[in-house]
């Protein structure tokens, strides 16, 4: 039994040995600690350890009332009995009223000890009642701190308990609930379909546990996790349910951003374009779908292999494998490219050029190495034959060019650029229409964007105008580049240079005109020799038949001298036309030049001067003296015609050459063999090029009527023609002309006997 | 009479040349194309010919080609006017073909009348013609 701790506030020491008596009587065992005035009394209030205090009413400092007093502050809830001789009714009920449990008369001691006893109990019973009710405050608090929401439910489908969290939840509050039954809070229909199924299962002893999203007022749409939890609350029988609703849409999003983006580098990682490994010790420990379609392997079999594995042991730069792979560690401590153009083998033997990223990472201490391995055969199949195709066009004869869809150059190829006489640099960024030569009529470059609007392929011939200004007659074909869209992006310009082409169709198409006029002319001379053969003839008869003194004599001597000058003019016809008949000697041009300026000299008026210059090498050709004294005089006498008013110097100047390609390909007949030619510039007029195209043509003449005949330059033409050579004309209106005529030399040996037979004649 | 057939296309010169030698008392014979000249040498047998050298039926080559060999002792003058090809060629072939004269028009009528009578001298006087 437990010792009873009893403080007792008495001054009679004889009354505390009369209580001590009663207790010890009663068989109570405790410990009694006698005080006598107030300082003592608080000091063992502060000090012991007390179950009960017992206290005189009436002291001579102190008193009961004053004792309860101190104790009711110092220690709450312990019993205090007032132990009194004389006591009113009115103090008695005083005391109790502050407080003391009970009080007891000296006179009637024996109460003392079921007083007590019964003190203690009651004071044991609020004990207890005040450690409940401190713990169930601490659960409420605990509930209501709960963010989940928490309700009691009995069978009854009735709430009997909710927390804060469900009220603040549902904007509701706790009375608005307690009492209240699923169905009229939630409504019919819910707790029919929803709610009923759930409280019946947990009910009949089961934890049922559900996720779904419902809307909450305070907060909108939500997800929960909610459980019900059958509780017995006496006995084995579920009397109720609890509901514990927790709010998880923040986990539930967290998760499910986690699985999306999860699922989204397992997406990337699968699908990438790249082969994408991941290595360990050099072993692949995962690979994507992509790398088992690259090399052709099962994932199984990737999975036993290594990087080194898939390399094709001597690489494309004569390299060997393993030295990329001892370079892993430095690449992919920086992280990037390991290697480019490297050659990969498959499972079926099949090699693919790849570029390979890599990085490496460290896992629970362990490193890996990713690679990226990116198939570029393909690509650089498609560079490949792009540059052959770029190369190609650079090397290509025609001249390429693009622009932009504003005429912009974008690109020449190397033989535009030199035709043009641009550098490549130049001519980009330049427009279309500064190769154009103004006088390229606006209509040409509007039918030409006309057609290449409509998407069509324009062709025809342009001039264009190079860096020199030098105009170059071009056929030209344009044609638009469309976009996959249908959009034209830029134009192709495919140019060839028919500049000299065109020189010798003119040519051609001149030769081919002087070839039928000599045919036509012949023709009209044979049936004029026909004609003077028969005038000639009756004139001579006639003159014949009379006497000098007859009256028609002198008439029909009139007709035979002009007779004679037709026959003349007929015969220069004939020549033109390469049809009389001629004696063909060896000839020294030089010494017949200087005979034929010889000549001229008397008749050349004071302000010309004929200058002559003879290479020594130039030797002889084979044609009549005659013809070609013909052709000399006859353009000399043009020079001083043009030179007539103004004066000027007629140059005469002769070489031996070659003929050049570039005359070759103006000249077609011309041979590879010596030629000599011979250049006659004057000083004087000069022509324009309508009449430099003609002046061989016969009766073309730029003579008043009546000086010339039209016939002097085309039996020049048909002299050279008949001796196998060439005659040309260049003219500057204003500057003069000069004439060069290329005549073949003698062969050589011949060439011997001449220069001998000169000798000889100089000797004898 | 010393008889000369003249062959030549052009019909004013043709006459110029029969008038010309009717002058010198040679008797004339005149065709205008080589097969009409055939025609008349069926027949007759003429000292001298004269030629054209282009003709439209037959060309005057032919002709004194046929000539030398059915009768090689007739003297030939070949007479060209040049035109659609080289005169100087044809008449070349004629002499070769075995003409004695070539003549080009136009050409002098003395100088022709002189030939024409050297060959018919030639032959009065019994001797052959020049090779």
């Amino acid at each position: 039994m437990k010792t009873l701790r009893i403080l007792y506030l008495e001054d009679t020491d004889y009354d505390v040995d009369l209580v001590r008596e009663y207790l010890e009587e009663d068989g109570i065992v405790f410990d009694l600690i006698h005080v006598k005035t107030k300082e003592d009394f608080i000091n063992a209030l502060k000090e012991e350890e007390l179950d009960i205090i017992l206290a005189d009413f009436s002291l001579p400092s102190f008193d009961g009332l004053e004792a309860l007093d101190i104790t009711q502050q110092l220690i709450s809830d312990i019993p205090f009995i007032i132990i009194s001789g004389v006591m009113g009714e009115e103090l008695a009920i005083e005391a109790l009223k502050s407080g003391a449990t009970d009080y007891v008369l000296k006179q009637r001691l024996s109460r003392l000890v079921p007083s007590i006893s019964r003190a203690l109990l009651e004071a044991n019973e609020r004990a207890t009642r005040l450690k409940a009710e401190s713990e169930r405050q601490k659960y409420d608090f605990i509930v209501n701190a709960s963010k989940s929401m928490f309700t009691l439910v009995d069978r009854n489908y009735t709430y009997e308990a909710v927390n804060d969290a469900f009220c603040k939840a549902h904007n509701l509050v706790r009375d608005q609930i307690i009492g209240k039954s699923l169905k009229e809070v939630w409504g019919e229909d819910s707790f029919d379909k929803y709610i009923k199924k759930n409280f019946d299962d947990s009910f009949r002893n089961n934890v049922v546990r559900y996720q779904a999203w419902f809307e909450v007022p305070s907060r909108g749409l939500r997800c929960f996790e909610v459980t019900f939890y059958p509780y017995k609350e006496t006995g084995d029988d579920v009397t109720h349910t609890v509901v514990d609703t927790m709010d998880i849409t923040d986990k539930q999003k967290a998760e499910e951003a986690m699985r999306e983006s999860e699922a989204k580098y397992r997406l990337l990682f699968d699908h990438a374009a790249e082969a994408i490994l991941l290595e360990k010790d050099g072993l692949i420990t995962t690979c994507n779908t992509r790398a088992v379609e690259y090399f052709g392997y099962t994932k199984q079999q990737l999975l036993s292999k290594g990087l080194l594995d898939l390399l094709v042991k001597i690489q494309p730069d004569g390299s060997d494998a393993s030295k990329h792979a001892s370079e892993l560690e430095a690449v992919t401590s920086k992280g990037g490219l390991l290697g480019t153009n490297w050659e990969f083998k498959k499972k079926n033997k099949r090699t693919f050029i790849a570029d390979v990223s890599a990085a490496s990472f460290q896992l629970k201490g362990e490193t890996f190495y990713q690679f990226f391995i990116h198939d570029i055969t393909e690509k650089a199949k498609a560079e490949e034959s792009l540059k052959r195709l770029a190369e190609a066009m650079e090397q290509s004869v025609e001249l390429v060019a693009v622009t932009d869809i504003k005429g912009h150059f974008v690109y020449v190829n190397k033989a535009c650029a030199d035709k043009l006489e641009y550098s490549k640099k130049e001519i980009i960024g330049k427009h279309i229409t500064q190769i154009l030569p103004p006088a390229v009529s606006k209509e040409t470059l509007y039918q030409m964007n006309a057609v290449l609007a409509d998407h069509k392929v324009w062709s025809g011939d342009l001039d264009i105008l190079s860096k020199r200004k030098q105009q170059l007659l071009v056929s030209a074909r344009v044609s638009p580049i469309r976009s996959k869209e249908g959009d034209i992006t830029s134009y192709v310009y495919v140019l060839r240079d028919i500049t000299e082409e065109s020189k010798i169709k003119a040519y051609l198409r001149q030769a081919q005109k002087m070839e039928t006029i000599g045919t036509l002319a012949g023709g009209i001379a044979h049936d004029f020799n026909n004609i003077i053969a028969t005038i000639t003839g009756h004139t001579d008869i006639a003159l014949q038949d009379i006497k000098p003194d007859n009256p028609v004599y002198e008439d029909l001597e009139q007709i035979a001298k002009a007779t004679e000058r037709a026959k003349g003019l007929v015969n220069q016809i004939l020549t033109f036309s390469r049809q009389v008949e001629t004696k063909p000697e060896e000839v020294r041009i030089d010494m017949l030049i200087t005979e034929a300026t010889k000549l001229l000299a008397a008749s050349v008026p004071k302000n010309i001067r004929i200058k002559q210059g003879m290479a020594a090498e130039c030797g002889g050709v084979m044609a009549d003296p005659s013809q070609l004294h013909q052709v000399i005089m006859n353009i000399c006498t043009n020079a001083i015609y043009a030179m007539k008013d103004s004066g000027g110097i007629l140059h005469i100047r002769s070489k031996s050459l070659v003929p050049t390609q570039r005359l070759k390909s103006r000249f077609p007949e011309l041979e590879d063999k010596q030629y000599i030619s011979l250049t006659f510039k004057d000083t004087g007029t000069g022509m324009d090029d309508a009449t430099a195209e003609r002046i061989f043509e016969p009766f073309f003449t730029t003579k008043p009527v009546g000086e010339g005949t039209g016939l002097g330059l085309s039996v020049v033409h048909g002299i050279v023609k008949s001796l196998g050579g060439e005659i040309f004309a260049e003219s500057t209106p204003g500057k003069g002309s000069t004439f060069t005529i290329l005549l073949p030399c003698l062969e050589e040996e011949k060439q011997k006997s001449l220069s001998n037979a000169d000798h000889t004649d100089h000797r004898g | 009479m010393p008889t000369i057939l003249i062959i030549e296309d052009d019909t004013d010169l043709r006459r110029m040349l029969a008038k010309l030698l009717q002058r010198e008392d040679f008797r004339v014979l005149e065709a205008g194309t080589g097969l009409e000249a055939l025609q008349i040498l069926d027949y007759y047998i003429p000292d001298m010919v004269i030629t054209d050298i282009i003709m439209p039926d037959q060309d005057g080559i032919g002709t004194i080609n046929e000539l030398k060999k059915v009768y090689p002792e007739v003297k030939i003058i070949a007479i060209s006017g040049g035109g659609r090809m080289l005169s100087k060629d044809y008449l070349e072939i004629a002499k070769i073909l075995g003409a004695h004269y070539t003549f080009s028009k136009p050409f002098d009528t003395r100088l022709f009348l002189e030939k024409v009578h050297e060959l018919m001298n030639l032959q009065e006087s019994g001797n052959n013609h020049p090779q």
